[in-house]
């Protein structure tokens, strides 16, 4: 297998409605990592996109509606799909064409154009689940989240107040984030105060839908040294799907979380994740979210990670700062482009160029990790300097 | 695969009628703005490339091929040729071309008086009366073959 | 990225959108469906219009799949026979909805649960809604009933339980 280096970044400004197109913020979001990576269209060898349920736009071929906004007129192009956990796969896929031989330079895009869909773009997830055992009941995606939050919160008894916390750290650090939707200083009374939407999750527990899109470049060994004197190593991928029972399985630990995790580890000879990874972007659409997979991610034992967190040991100056970027409940979370700007977020941090976003403890090896579906998808990616 | 044997019978199938009713609103884009608002001024507007200076219609924000940003937006003059047509209805629908610009519009082309419609054949816009525009397509009433062609 | 100032993109507000002051295209689609249950489903909804829960097992991990399926997921193989289980159970995990699927407030809020069905294999179970409860008395654990519809309005669908109720002792 050959090194895979990611040498350029870019992103939109996230937000609740963009007047951009997709394939408009697509162009911008991918025209700005070419510019970093210092490259032309014409060397990028292949495309790979990820986007979310095609529902949201109501275009049923969403890769090839975006492909020439993504720089794929005329390419190897790909769109990949794993729900939610689709933004941190599109690297994933695009790693295999560089680490095989297949391309020396590909370009990974993540786009997502939710505001469209009306009434509101929550009612697009009504189309993912069971038609004979689970519509009929008129089940949401707040329904299933919560269901796993107030099991999560049964098993390790944790309080609503524990979780807030996260929400209140992340829309914090996303003051210092410029695309960033949802920064703001807030309190946990406030997020326990919010208004509730489907308790036990409340209106600030919870991240925004959104427009907006981020891109990465990636590239062999050699165009690398070449093109860069600060590469950005992909050590470890791994990713795994279980199944769409997720009435038979218990919510209070994602199994298939450990596994990718797991098989990303192996990849990059990590024995002992919560010493050996420096910071992480983990998966936060609701604030419990990011607790239960930093336990997935082994970087906290089971149960453990709401005293971390209460201990400060996630913050930005912690020993293990989580979502510095400010996270999806921060910044915002359109969907396929929330999982990409976790792996800009991770690349600009191992450069030190996060700005003020900077964690504070010098940093080799970041994490950034997404989730989806039915709670069933779990996707990771390890990069080092 | 066979029934498993408490279904006895395919009669005891089931299934679940439902429907997925699915409203959208767009947003034009930066460049389906201009040429909406160019549209509306009776202007057909396209997009030029700042790197290899081709010319597109509908315009946009980047070109395609150098996956760079356009430089401006170029009027177009409202004079093309049928590159090919369909007809329904009673109706002509055509995808006029315009010269030097890459792409094109779909639109409704008025049948001649006397003659047939042909592939190649000269057209130009016939745009509503200003106060009647609302920044669409159909800010074009139709394409009409122009005299002598 | 900090040198540059300013990501690109062009926020639209509220009041833009509303108001539309740009350009904006509307449009629907109404999609109908009817979807096949398929045979182990089918088998479960028959099951339900008699007012019983059938699950299937599978005679290599021997686990007892409720809801039922053709096969086995995780050896792979198909399932072996029908079981009958019971129509009383204990929540697994529950929670209180305020929204409906459109992201609208419900004029009454409405409790939701993972069920853990009796003589299913441990943990296994399905989604339903509970009745007859008021929220702040529902735990994990609660052993709870299927509250069926009278005979003559049960049509084979998941809807053919009412809801769940707490299970007096």
């Amino acid at each position: 297998m050959r090194r895979v280096a990611v040498v350029g970044a870019g992103m939109t400004l996230f937000r609740h409605r963009m007047l951009e197109t997709g394939k408009e913020m697509a162009f911008e979001a991918s025209r700005m990592a070419l510019d970093q990576a210092g490259l032309d269209i014409k060397d990028v060898d292949s495309v790979v996109l990820g986007s979310a349920p095609d529902a949201f736009d109501g275009v049923h071929m969403k890769g090839e509606y975006l492909l020439d906004g993504a720089g794929g007129t005329r390419k190897p192009y790909t769109r990949v799909f794993v729900g939610g956990g689709t933004g941190v796969f599109v690297p994933i896929a695009a790693w295999w064409q560089v680490a095989s031989g297949v391309a020396d330079i590909v370009l990974v895009v993540g786009e997502e154009k939710m505001s469209p869909l009306l009434p509101h773009p929550q009612y697009a997830f009504w189309s993912i689940f069971d038609p004979i055992l689970e519509r009929p009941l008129g089940v949401t995606l707040l329904w299933i989240f919560s269901l796993e939050m107030r099991r999560y919160m049964h098993v390790y008894n944790v309080s609503e107040e524990d979780i807030a916390l996260v929400a209140v750290k992340n829309k914090r650090n996303a003051l210092d984030h410029p695309a960033a939707q949802l920064a703001a200083n807030i309190t946990v009374d406030d997020v326990l105060k919010s208004e509730p939407i489907c308790w036990p999750v409340k209106r600030l527990d919870v991240s925004p839908t959104s427009d907006g899109a981020a891109a990465v470049v990636l590239a062999s060994e050699d165009v690398a040294r070449r093109i860069t004197d600060d590469p950005v190593w992909i050590t470890g991928v791994g990713w795994n799907v279980d199944s769409t029972y997720w009435t038979n399985r218990d919510l209070c630990y994602p199994e298939y979380l450990e596994k990718a995790a797991n098989m990303a580890y192996r990849m990059a000879h990590i024995s002992d994740p919560k010493k050996e990874i420096d910071f992480a972007e983990v998966y936060d659409p609701f604030d419990y979210k990011e607790l239960h997979h930093m336990e997935g991610l082994q970087l906290a034992r089971r149960g453990e990670a709401p005293k971390l967190t209460r201990e400060g040991v996630t913050q930005r100056d912690g020993d293990l700062p989580i979502n510095p970027s400010g996270g999806l409940l921060g910044v915002g979370n359109p969907i396929a482009a929330a999982g990409m700007m976790k792996i800009a977020e991770v690349f600009w941090q191992l450069r030190g160029e996060a700005g003020k976003r900077q964690v504070k403890k010098p940093v080799r090896r970041g994490l950034a990790q997404a989730w989806g579906d039915l709670m069933q998808v779990g996707t990771v990616v390890i990069m080092e300097r | 695969m066979s029934l498993p044997d408490g279904l006895r019978n395919t009669s005891q199938a089931k299934n679940w009628v439902d429907s997925l009713p699915l409203s959208y609103k767009y947003s034009a884009g930066v460049s389906g703005q201009r040429f909406a608002e160019g549209l509306k001024q009776g202007k057909i507007l396209g997009s030029k490339c700042s790197k290899c200076g081709e010319t597109f219609l509908p315009p946009s924000l980047y070109c395609p091929n150098c996956f760079v940003y356009s430089s401006e937006y170029v009027e177009i003059p409202p004079y093309g040729e049928i590159y090919s047509f369909a007809e329904a209805d009673g109706k002509a629908i055509a995808l006029i071309r315009f010269q030097g610009v890459t792409g094109g519009l779909i639109h409704v082309v008025k049948r001649p008086s006397a003659g047939k419609l042909k592939i190649g054949l000269r057209v130009s816009a016939v745009f509503r009366p200003a106060e009647q525009r609302k920044g669409d397509l159909t800010d074009i009433e139709f394409f009409e073959i122009r005299p002598h062609t | 990225m900090e040198s540059k100032k300013t990501l690109p993109g062009t926020p639209i507000t509220g009041a833009e959108w509303e108001n539309e002051v740009y350009s904006f295209r509307k449009h629907s689609v109404q999609l109908r469906y009817a979807w096949d249950a398929g045979s182990a489903v089918s088998g479960f909804l028959e099951g339900l219009k008699e007012g019983r829960i059938l699950g299937r097992r599978c005679n290599r991990c021997m686990r007892v799949l409720v809801p039922p399926r053709a096969f086995c997921e995780r050896c792979f193989r198909s399932t072996d026979e029908w079981v009958e289980v019971k129509d009383t159970g204990k929540i697994n995990t529950y929670s209180v909805s305020y929204v409906n699927n459109d992201a609208s407030r419900r004029d009454k809020p409405l409790i939701v649960a993972v069920i853990e069905i009796d003589g299913a294999s441990p943990g296994m179970g399905f989604l339903h809604v509970l009745g007859e409860v008021e929220p702040s008395k529902v735990h994990v654990d609660m052993k709870v009933k299927a509250v069926w519809k009278p005979r003559d309005e049960r049509v084979g669908a998941i809807t053919d339980i009412k809801y769940f109720k707490p299970l007096e002792v």
